[in-house]
């Protein structure tokens, strides 16, 4: 097999750091990793992004069985870490976290997509089952939703016709008792005849035309008289959603914010778009829609990767790489009939010792179903341990939702340990490479 | 206290109790029936939807088996919108008794059910997803049935008829005086509220709860539950209903349903009726007996899997479920003090129909009627509401008659609101409230790929929308929804489906925390 260049002429023959996995975890170390001075390489399936719902959360739930909500998530992290020293988070100081999320907002606003948070405080938001969700940051799209919810302001939530997991009604209806005062108002999308089904992504591209915000203005403007924001499902643009979100509040004259709806959505779109546009200009090399379909380790402890999609189309040097390639639904972890098994290495695999412990017998178990925390149990620098409970490799690191000993679904953390635990694995990687110096 | 009056009141709303209020209607006696959950709740809704050839019970049971022949010709002819007439193989494999396969064609003939050998290069060229260890093979009449659109379409002509059906509706008590139920006690569980049924005559047709009915009449009545498990594979893998040719035991069965196959089953006695979910070992022992005649289940995936209860009549001294009968037993039982009850319990889907004409015969005696069973010849009408169980007809009749605005629930089978809607309009006539089982077993709702991870979150948005849903009532029946699917999913959750599961999981948990809502 011969070796095929590289596009750019500036292209290293051997990458500080490969990033292995392009979901929330990958994005945050390959842009970490090169906002710190590492030439990275990345590539991965992109797919798992687009199911994010846009809320990033930190840890609002702990312990899980006892469904202990947090205000203040810095505060479930001290808890958590105290009961469960193995979770991810107890390896990483509150200063490297503090970074990664600023780290990580900051460069989401640079990009247009502002996210809103109380920087010691979980925020309550509604969804579209009109049930309500704690998280650390929302869109500043969806942030006027919020504080209608705090302050139960007087609400219109407006749907489509065709848009058949959207239901302004289902969401008044559950969210009466707590937020009496929400209408509802439901319309026909511009420029559709309301007999279709609509699809969210080009509700979305629709809405980045100013004309067709004009015509959508003018079918809800008669009904916002008696209230004071109105709420509308998150499909207001793509690449501009807050230009498009405010514009349609000026025309509206009241504040407007987006509802999360079903994932894949929109808010999904918006950040997997904003990564693929802004991580190669700041150098991170991408190779998307391509596998790692090889891993192999190199004698001086760094790593060849044969990338491809059927088979490999380019080999690649690093010296350190980065494991994110998620868990079940992002493919990091296999789980077959008898064993769970990682996908790229083989890695060892924390897991109960038979799949009939995988899962409980009762879906909403407030314990949590115990295949939830199996995973790659790390050492202090995120690298994934062998059997005998020492580095598989010196310089291979993992990051994400992988890690073992944590179940980001139930306990509400899971950009918390994506983008926590991305930035202490780039550190980890930074300080090896300097001690070796 | 509501206080209704009917001439026979039926317990149980299975194939049993549905089968015996159309033949009471078509008889011109009126019935009500009472149904604990919704139709086909227990076994008639858990099993593998097999319309018997008889060859199955051929070794312990000649009586059943010609039973099974006679009625499976009779509803290939009155219910052929029921039935896929798939025809059946009876095949062993290397190491299958071979003193068992070379009697099978003579007890076969014995109980009068025609078998036809075949050569085991035709059986693979006929069903490639056989082994190639089979040793013998015969062509047997087994076909499906739908036990769903079955029970459905009875129900639907005897409520035309003039029947009524009561769901989610559980029996209480009886008021017994003289030596005859007076009238029942009955306790919506839904609504909480009470009523009274009079009646000349009460049918327990309970199925697994068939003892606990007779013990509010006073009535011992020992029962042996038998738990079967069956499992779905994610794809249908061979056209005929596959049996293993031997010895009754577990893991027989390759039955098709649709656009699936159905493998099964097991055979586990239990005592108690309350936790019945299928687990990782029972789905892990019919995967190994049934690969060996088909060895692709061993790569497969399954969309899920159930768990049903064979109600055997019997005493708990014999624990083993197969050794016992699997033919019907009525009992009158004014011998044992209450002259206007009866008890039909044990039995096959295949047989319901006889079941049901013979209680009836018995009732008929009881009231000194004498008018006879015209079940036997008279087609089971095709309703309109019935149809929506089939698997592949949503895609067919939405692609041909779509109507502007009709939009899809479910993309997966393709479900229509206009399907919803003729269901629900249905529903309401047969007094079940509408929500997302119910739905279920009345469409394809939930049945395909995504195993309802969207298609019930729009179903429950378009009722909200239509007004059927208030309040929280919506989140209620979703969280109910989900565990039922869950108690099927968990234990063949591996590979793709984990993955599926995992991002329903993060769906409902993470992002809409439906687990912590108060």
């Amino acid at each position: 097999m011969k070796r095929i260049a590289n596009a750019g002429t500036s292209d290293p023959d051997t990458y500080d750091l490969a990033v292995i996995g392009t979901g929330m975890t990958g994005m945050a170390a390959a842009l970490i990793a090169a906002d710190r001075g590492l030439s990275v390489v990345q590539a991965g399936l992109t797919g798992e992004i687009l199911f994010s719902s846009g809320f990033f959360d930190f840890l609002a739930i702990h312990p899980v069985q006892e469904k202990r909500y947090w205000t203040n998530p810095w505060d479930a992290v001290r808890s958590l870490v105290q009961n469960n020293p193995g979770h991810p988070y107890a390896r990483i100081s509150d200063q490297i976290m503090r970074r990664a999320w600023d780290m990580m907002l900051s460069f989401l606003e640079h990009e247009g997509l502002p996210y809103y948070r109380v920087p010691e405080e979980n925020t309550r938001m509604i969804t579209s089952q009109g049930t309500i969700k704690s998280t650390y940051c929302l869109p500043q799209t969806m942030q006027p939703g919020a504080n209608g919810l705090k302050h139960k302001l007087p609400c219109l939530i407006t749907d489509f016709h065709g848009m058949r997991e959207f239901s302004a009604v289902q969401i008044a209806e559950n969210l009466r008792s707590q937020w009496k005062d929400i209408r509802t108002l439901r319309v026909n999308f511009p420029g559709t005849d309301g007999l279709t089904e609509l699809y969210p992504e080009q509700m979305a591209r629709a809405l980045e035309l100013p004309g067709n915000r004009e015509k959508l203005a003018l079918l809800i403007k008669p009904h916002v008289k008696e209230v004071k924001l109105v709420g509308l499902p998150a499909v207001l643009g793509i690449e501009k959603s807050l230009q498009s979100t405010n514009d349609l509040s000026e025309r509206l004259g009241l504040p407007v914010f987006e509802i999360p709806t079903i994932p894949p959505s929109v808010p999904g779109i918006r950040l997997k778009e904003i990564f693929e546009r802004a991580l190669p200009k700041i150098g991170v090399r991408q190779f998307l829609q391509k596998r790692v379909l090889r891993l192999t380790p190199e004698q001086d402890g760094g790593f060849r990767l044969d990338i491809g999609s059927v088979s490999p189309d380019h080999i690649i040097k690093a010296d350190a790489v980065i494991l994110a390639t998620g868990r079940f639904f992002g493919g990091g972890l296999h789980a077959g009939r008898n064993g769970i098994r990682e996908t790229v290495m083989g890695l060892e695999v924390v897991q109960p010792a038979a799949r009939e412990e995988w899962h409980r017998n009762d879906f909403f178990d407030p314990a949590g179903h115990p295949i939830n925390h199996a995973g790659i149990e790390t050492d202090d620098l995120f690298r994934p341990l062998d059997s005998s409970g020492h580095p598989a490799y010196p310089n291979l690191f993992a990051a994400g939702s992988i890690l073992a000993h944590q179940d980001w679904i139930r306990s509400k953390s899971g950009v918390g340990i994506a983008v926590c635990s991305a930035a202490a694995a780039v550190e980890s990687c930074i300080h090896l490479k300097e001690g070796k110096r | 206290m509501n206080i209704l009056e009917t001439q026979v009141l039926i317990i149980g709303g299975g194939i049993t109790g549905t089968g015996i209020a159309r033949d009471l209607t078509l008889r011109g006696i009126s019935c009500m029936v009472v149904e604990k959950n919704d139709i086909n709740a227990g076994a008639s809704g858990s099993n593998h939807g097999l319309l018997h050839s008889g060859a199955r019970y051929v070794l312990h049971d000649a009586g059943t088996a010609t039973e099974c022949m006679e009625e499976s010709r009779i509803l290939k002819q009155i219910a052929p919108q029921c039935i896929e007439n798939t025809g059946g193989l009876f095949v062993a494999v290397k190491g299958d008794a071979e003193s068992y396969i070379a009697d099978f064609p003579a007890l076969c003939a014995a109980a009068g059910i025609s078998v036809r050998p075949v050569d085991t290069i035709d059986a693979l060229e006929a069903e490639p997803a056989l082994s190639r260890n089979i040793i013998a093979a015969y062509e047997t009449t087994d076909a499906v049935v739908d036990p769903f659109r079955l029970s459905l379409e009875n129900i639907s002509h005897a409520v035309q008829l003039g029947a009524t059906l009561i769901c989610y509706t559980i029996v209480t008590g009886f008021t017994v005086f003289k030596n005859r139920i007076r009238s029942a006690a009955l306790l919506n569980t839904q609504t909480g509220e009470t009523l009274a049924v009079k009646a000349d005559h009460f049918v327990n047709a309970a199925g697994a709860w068939t003892g606990e009915i007779a013990g509010l009449a006073g009535i011992s009545l020992p029962m042996v539950y038998s738990k079967g498990t069956l499992i779905i594979t994610h794809q249908r893998i061979a056209r005929r209903v596959i049996n293993r040719l031997r010895p009754p035991t577990d893991g027989d069965i390759l039955a098709p349903g649709g656009t699936v196959s159905i493998a099964g089953t097991t055979s586990v006695p239990i005592h108690d009726l309350g936790s019945l979910h299928p687990t990782s070992e029972e789905v892990d022992l019919v995967i190994r007996e049934a690969s060996s005649m088909l060895p692709e289940l061993n790569n497969t995936e399954f969309i899920r899997a159930f768990s049903g209860v064979r109600p055997l009549p019997g005493s708990h001294d014999n624990e083993d479920g197969r050794a016992i009968s699997r033919g019907y037993v009525l009992i009158d039982h004014a011998a044992g003090g209450v002259e206007n009850f009866v008890t039909i319990t044990g039995g096959k889907l295949t047989t319901y129909r006889l079941m049901a004409e013979k209680t009836v015969d018995l009732i008929c005696s009881h009231m000194n009627i004498s008018r006879s069973c015209r079940t036997r010849t008279l087609p089971l009408p095709a309703h309109d509401a019935c149809r929506w169980s089939e698997p592949g007809l949503s895609p067919r009749y939405w692609l041909k008659t779509r109507k502007p605005g009709d939009l899809l629930l479910c993309e997966c089978e393709m479900v229509p609101v206009s399907a919803i809607d003729c269901i629900l309009e249905s529903m309401e006539h047969q007094s079940v409230p509408p929500g997302l089982r119910s739905l279920g077993i009345r469409s394809r709702i939930g049945k395909g790929p995504c195993q309802g991870a969207y298609c019930s979150i729009r179903t429950i948005a378009y009722l909200y929308d239509k007004g059927v849903l208030k309040g929280d009532k919506g989140l209620v029946d979703m969280i109910a929804f989900l565990r039922e699917r869950w108690k099927g999913m968990h234990p063949v959750l591996w590979g793709e489906r984990l993955k599926h599961a995992e991002l329903q999981e993060a769906i409902h948990c993470g992002l809409f925390e439906t687990e912590l809502q108060k």
